[in-house]
């Protein structure tokens, strides 16, 4: 994960103006979300959902490009501007409230689902991040395809729950199309990716 | 320089003297709100953080870094 997370992390820095730091979680379900301020999640079950290192470099770009372009920030205060107005409290909404929903939301930050709009965006310039971080950002697309072909109940809550994957997959090919400078010296095809084996059974190990 | 060129030069010099005003004035504001964001958005990292990180203590879950 190391290498992973420090092409990750040099690729991305000069787009953001905090500094990205990447720390794995042990959880069953698999997931990886980026919180505001540079912090990246990743649950190490999602090592064993993802086919190859791209896959799972794809997973992470799209995460940091949330953070990129402020994306949770955004989100959350539309949601706390929806929550106000639930609550009939809009006029006396002061300073303690407006922190109290903040640190409500918190909670439900791995589960918040982005627009359609952002998801995209998030994907394109996810894979200019891949690209920059010298990664195939052709593992996106695989993922979505993987997404494509797995059963609904076997594809987690993971880069959004929009199911609108085809639309995305030809996005990317669009946008990979119209930058072949960048984008044309990585293989589209899946079997050129290093297999990320991750061994099962075996005893975690957590960097430090 | 009869008066009506007097006054038209007086008019043209207050107009780019406010366009000036007003662009700072507003870069001032922009920085000011841009800067706010920011700190915003390390309070709300850093809560994220507290909340993962106590919830693994209390539960036995691992939280590590990477880099």
């Amino acid at each position: 994960m190391r290498p992973i997370a420090d092409a990750i992390t040099r690729a991305a820095q000069p787009r953001y103006n905090h500094p990205f730091k990447s720390y794995l979680v042990h959880e069953p379900q698999p997931n990886a979300f980026a919180a505001p301020g540079g912090n990246v999640y990743v649950v190490d079950s999602l090592l064993y959902l993802v086919k190859n290192n791209d896959e799972l470099v794809g997973t992470l770009c799209h995460e940091v490009s949330h953070t990129i372009h402020h994306d949770t920030m955004t989100l959350m205060e539309k949601q706390e501007r929806i929550a106000a107005r639930e609550i009939g409290a809009a006029v006396l909404l002061g300073a303690d409230l407006h922190q109290m929903l903040g640190i409500a939301l918190l909670g439900k930050l791995h589960s918040l689902s982005y627009s359609r709009e952002d998801e995209s965006r998030a994907d394109l310039t996810g894979s200019d991040v891949c690209a920059s971080a010298g990664y195939n950002p052709w593992g996106l697309v695989w993922l979505f395809q993987d997404f494509q072909n797995a059963n609904t109940g076997d594809v987690p809550q993971l880069l959004s729950d929009h199911p609108n994957n085809q639309n995305r997959v030809n996005a990317l090919e669009r946008h990979f199309r119209e930058n072949p400078a960048v984008f044309a010296k990585f293989s589209s095809d899946p079997k050129s990716a290093k297999p990320l084996s991750v061994p099962k059974n075996t005893a975690e190990v957590f960097l430090h | 320089m009869n008066i009506f060129e007097l006054r038209r030069k007086a008019l043209l010099y207050a107009t780019i003297a406010l366009v000036c005003l007003a662009t700072v004035g507003s870069a001032r504001s922009s920085l000011t709100a841009q800067g706010g964001n920011q700190d915003e958005e390390l309070q709300m990292g850093q809560m994220v953080f507290d909340e993962l990180k106590a919830k693994g203590e209390s539960s036995n879950l691992l939280l590590s870094t990477t880099n």
